[in-house]
């Protein structure tokens, strides 16, 4: 008889380590690249060892190191997909860390984790879709489009606040 | 009604602070692309709060659970293997169901997860299996404890699901495979071979065979030197007086590993056999146990078939006999010479009780200092004393190491003043041939 | 912390927000002015964003965290008391059982145990001697393989005891 082992479950951290590499390898410019696999580094050893925070932190050094590639002028894909790719691996480490502390490995997880990491993938690309498909419709010249999205963007972190 | 808590998980903490990051600078550095990233992090965020607990089926989620035993009336030690079945009754889509069987609080899982996870949609099920080894005593299991996350994680419902499941676990009646018990008691004083002729072990005469005689006592050294049948008579034995001491004080619930049954329960399985073999030689056995306050635990020695139930009562549910062990051991809290005191006005109440002639079986791993000394007492005043050890050490980690090493340097020290000692691992049937070869020598 | 109204005229700003960009082209806003406004607009979502965030990370979030199902009744193992205990009283008992499984007088067996000369191996040899202390460069060695020094002299120790008693690997 075997000690509860409660580290993270396999399947989620297997799966985050690839998106978290994904997520740096996706953009364009090499000094991201650089930074985002800090990032990945630091959330897959996140993911391993079982702490949400240093978690926390990869993702975040992964995101800056997306708007390191925005601001070296990366086209709109590579960034919505590393971002896609990181907040998918953020949310796959934290569900395996979860259940692990909850189920342990010798359980039987391997089909709720895909479940859930399927469900997240949808939410996240379906987002990505409709975000891309407004600016196509905003790619159309002007100064409007700077305050279509200022409103678009300022009304969605309003929302996002008023949530839980 | 099962107890519900919703826990907010905090799953997905921190993805408003992503849209903010990657929104604000797109618009400070006017990079559209970012605002794209940005509304996936907001579709991410609508995601997490815009989906609430799930709402399904009332207090237990619609959620039913049905067990399946291998075995409800095993024998301690024995392993039965739970199959666990949890169905979703409601009418809704249960994507992230979480489940932890109550397995009950004495029984260790020795094979497999009583944890499991599914998603179950209306009216679909899932099963998982896990074994438990078997302790004496009557069981029942605990509700299962049970959670339903929604589909972001973010909200996590936890309640209990339960349905009644118990398993019975008591002594075997001893009976097979028998005990070799003739090898304990013979050439002890209290039974003595006597002049009469009869049945027993030690040759006495022959005599003519006569019809009826049993056919085990033919001479057939006679038939093959002179033709004719004879009959052996052996010198005819008393039957020997003898009580089993169970040491059962908290220096004796010890176990090799975690979920291994302990010496405790060790010995009452082998009292147990002991018993029943000695009452079916014909001797006359009683039951006595060391350990935790409260009520005695005495069987004064007997015969017959009423006594036999009683002993067997005994060792199934006698409270100083009980397979948990004590919070703490009896006489520590006392003064030192005090609790000395008490320990040895303990031995003599059981001496004191004993009927002349009587051998005490004394089953103890014998993982301490004072164990020795229990037997040495007991053989001081007269009564011979044979130890029956279970071996509860192993060799895993140095300090253990120590320890068997110790166990084995007092069992030593016993034999070298003359106490028989049998000292078994697996299986006690094979340590007493051996010791019978080894004490009929 | 903010209200359904709010809520609903967060809605209406992303509406107008998706028109805006609907019309694209055909509509021409104020230049400069309507710069410094759309800046000032970020500024403020991401303070509303940032303090709503915080907010948040103040309240810790709960996870279900179900009781230990798998050990049933628990016993200590035979000399788990060792484990815990100050390094003098093992090595005081090891000494004991070297002592015990010499098989000379007790004064002569200590002085052979205060020697070293009791067994072979160097780090069991030291680890009980009230003579000599470890090496600086054996502790470096174990530090760098992850052991701790007492606890492979602890293993050298009893598995030169078990050799000297003669039980081999038992």
């Amino acid at each position: 008889m075997t000690a509860f082992d409660d580290g993270p479950a396999r399947l989620s951290v297997g799966l985050s380590i690839c998106l978290a590499v994904a997520a740096a390898l996706v953009l364009p410019v090499p000094v991201a690249v650089a930074i985002g696999f800090v990032g990945a580094a630091l959330l897959n050893a996140g993911a391993l060892l079982g702490a949400v925070r240093i978690v926390g932190y990869g993702t975040a050094v992964l995101l800056f190191a997306v708007v390191l590639a925005g601001l070296q002028g990366s086209g709109p894909v590579p960034l919505v997909a590393s971002t896609l790719f990181a907040l998918l691996a953020w949310d796959a480490s934290r569900y395996g860390i979860r259940i692990g502390r909850q189920l342990g490995r010798g359980a039987d997880t391997a089909r709720v984790e895909l479940a859930h990491t399927a469900m997240s993938t949808a939410v996240g690309a379906t987002g990505a879709g409709l975000g891309y498909a407004a600016y196509r419709v905003a790619d159309a010249g002007g100064s409007a489009p700077v305050a279509a999205l200022a409103l678009l963007f300022f009304g969605g972190v309003v929302l996002v606040a008023t949530f839980r | 009604m099962p107890d519900v808590t919703d826990h907010e998980t905090g799953h997905w903490r921190g993805v408003g602070g992503a849209a903010v990051l990657l929104g604000g600078a797109a618009v400070l550095f006017r990079v559209p692309g970012l605002a794209l990233a940005a509304v996936v992090a907001v579709a991410f965020a609508g995601y997490a709060s815009g989906v609430g607990p799930v709402e399904a089926g009332g207090d237990d989620a619609g959620l039913t659970i049905r067990r399946r035993l291998s075995d409800r009336t095993p024998a301690p030690g024995d392993e039965v293997r739970v199959t666990v079945e949890v169905r979703n009754e409601g009418d809704g889509a249960l994507p992230d169901v979480r489940v932890v069987d109550g397995v009950p609080a004495d029984l260790a899982v020795a094979d497999g997860s009583p944890r499991h996870a599914a998603s179950l949609r209306p009216g679909g099920a899932t099963t998982f299996t896990y074994a438990v080894r078997a302790v004496r005593g009557a069981h029942d299991w605990r509700p299962a404890a049970v959670t339903v996350a929604g589909p972001s994680g973010a909200v996590e419902r936890e309640t209990t699901v339960e349905t009644a499941t118990s398993l019975e676990c008591a002594l075997p009646a001893a009976g097979a495979p028998a005990v070799p018990v003739r090898a304990l008691t013979a050439r002890r004083p209290g039974r003595v071979a006597t002049d009469s002729a009869g049945a027993g072990v030690e040759f006495h005469s022959t005599r003519e065979y006569q019809p009826g005689d049993p056919i085990d006592r033919i001479d057939w050294r006679r038939r093959a030197k002179t033709g004719d049948l004879g009959t052996v008579d052996f010198r005819r034995e008393r039957a020997a007086t003898v009580v089993l001491v169970v040491d059962a004080r908290a220096a004796a619930y010890v176990a090799p590993e975690a979920g291994a049954a302990h010496a405790v329960e060790r010995s009452v399985a082998a009292a147990n056999r002991v018993f029943g073999a000695l009452l079916d030689a014909g001797d006359s056995v009683g039951i006595a146990a060391i350990g935790r306050a409260g009520e005695d635990c005495w069987l004064a020695p007997g015969v017959g078939e009423d006594h036999r139930a009683r002993g067997r009562a005994l060792l199934r549910t006698h409270p100083v006999l009980s397979p948990r062990p004590p919070e703490k051991a009896r006489y520590d809290s006392f003064k030192a010479d005090r609790a000395a005191e008490l320990r040895r006005r303990r031995i003599d109440r059981i001496r004191e009780r004993l009927p002349p002639n009587t051998q005490i079986m004394f089953f103890s791993p014998v993982c301490d200092d004072r164990a020795a000394a229990i037997v040495r007492r007991f053989d001081a005043a007269g009564a011979p004393v044979t130890v029956l050890s279970p071996d509860p050490t192993t060799d895993r980690e140095p300090h253990f190491e120590l320890a068997a090493m110790e166990r084995a340097d007092r069992l030593d020290a016993l034999r070298r003043e003359g106490i028989r000692v049998l000292d078994w691992d697996d299986s006690l049937t094979a340590a007493l041939a051996r010791a019978a070869a080894r004490w009929s020598a | 912390m903010i209200g359904g109204r709010t809520q609903w005229a967060a809605l209406a700003a992303v509406a107008a927000g998706l028109a805006l960009a609907a019309l694209g082209p055909r509509v021409s806003l104020g230049g400069e002015y309507l710069y410094v406004g759309v800046v000032l607009t970020a500024l403020a979502a991401m303070v509303v964003g940032g303090a709503s965030a915080i907010h948040r990370r103040s309240e810790d979030g709960s996870i279900w965290l179900p009781a230990e199902r798998e050990t049933g009744i628990q016993v200590p193992t035979p000399g788990a008391d060792l484990a815990t205990a100050p390094d003098h009283r093992i090595k005081r008992r090891i000494r004991r059982q070297v002592v015990a499984a010499l098989d000379c007088a007790p004064e002569e067996a200590e002085a052979r145990i205060d020697a070293g000369a009791w067994t072979d191996d160097p780090l069991a040899a030291t680890y009980l001697s009230s003579d000599r202390t470890v090496s600086r460069a054996r502790r470096l060695v174990a530090f760098l393989r992850g052991d701790r020094i007492e606890d492979r002299a602890r293993r050298r120790a009893v598995a030169a005891l078990r050799a000297l008693r003669g039980e081999g690997d038992a």
